[in-house]
């Protein structure tokens, strides 16, 4: 089991406080959804996580070894979703796909993943939004990073193609530890073991949706 | 780095921008200045092209442990490289010719 810590996190732009002393944990087998309204700094946390924005302060460690920023992606431990489309448009999905992933266990993983063979000769490019979207969540959760970081998964997918990576975070989460974060709340909470609400600077922790209303995330 | 199929896409791409630039300075003006460029302005017009164009796929780079920094200096000492033995050949070519 690995464990990844996020200590001392913050950030401010200018005189504005966005982030300020967050901590957050996770370890493989676990699920953590985060909850906050827009510009409260979610994806901040994430890309600080990642190690392609540079916070304030930040101390990312893997099994209590830290990691220095500009290490975390050489590394390869960490995975991540962003919001933007990033696969390269112009080659095919089959293509891509033994691009992304080395390892023939893990393409066929995703050339088997249900879906996708309606689209694999497709161009990138010529993908709808939600297919891409839906790719672009199977090959990053197929890489054998040990955490994921997901910046609004769930953002464009149709109903049926939600329920697929809700199971397939469910099977993921077996091996990995995942961080995930999205407005869609009722379907990062059917996934989640642990939530939190960023709010205020800070990280609190919400159980349910009740939580989320008492904290003022939702309307009353 | 050009066995590696995620850098090569990289570098397909950044030279898709690269070569039609240095195509136009050979036919323009002098071939060694094309060679050139291929391995020094050519791949900056390239990079910044790239930036401007496609800056959300370093994303996927960086998914598979390659930094954009680290991209950018493999880039850069294989374009060179290649820009050093082809002027190398041309002039060989030019001399013998001549």
């Amino acid at each position: 089991m690995a464990l990844l810590e996020i200590k001392n996190l913050s950030h401010s732009y200018g005189k504005n406080l966005l982030l300020d002393q967050v901590e957050l944990t996770c370890s493989t087998g676990n699920v953590v959804g985060l909850y906050g309204k827009n510009g409260v700094g979610k994806s901040t946390l994430l890309k600080s996580v990642f190690g392609v924005f540079k916070a304030d302060r930040i101390t990312v460690s893997i099994d209590g070894t830290i990691i220095p920023r500009k290490k975390i992606i050489e590394s390869k431990r960490i995975a991540y979703l962003p919001q933007e489309p990033f696969l390269p448009q112009s080659l095919r999905v089959r293509e891509l796909i033994p691009l992304c992933l080395t390892s023939l266990e893990n393409q066929e993983k995703v050339f088997y993943a249900p879906r996708v063979s309606s689209f694999d000769m497709e161009k990138v490019g010529n993908l709808s939004t939600g297919q891409l979207r839906y790719l672009e969540i199977l090959l990053i959760a197929n890489l054998d990073h040990d955490f994921l970081l997901l910046d609004e998964p769930f953002s464009m997918l149709e109903p049926s193609m939600k329920m697929i990576i809700k199971e397939k975070i469910h099977d993921w989460s077996a091996t990995k530890g995942i961080i995930l974060t999205d407005h869609y709340y009722e379907d990062v909470m059917d996934v989640a073991h642990s939530n939190f609400l960023l709010k205020d600077q800070k990280l609190m922790k919400v159980d349910d949706v009740e939580d989320l209303r008492r904290l003022g995330y939702l309307r009353e | 780095m050009l066995k590696h199929p995620a850098f090569k896409n990289y570098f397909k791409d950044i030279n898709a921008f690269n070569l039609p630039l240095c195509f136009f300075l050979g036919v323009i003006g002098d071939i060694g200045y094309a060679i050139f460029c291929f391995g020094t302005l050519g791949t900056v017009f390239g990079l910044v092209c790239y930036q401007y164009l496609f800056r959300a796929q370093y994303s996927f780079y960086r998914n598979l442990g390659w930094t954009r920094s680290g991209l950018i200096l493999n880039l850069f000492l294989i374009n060179f490289t290649i820009a050093f033995c082809i002027y190398i050949i041309y002039k060989f070519i030019d001399i013998w010719l001549s």
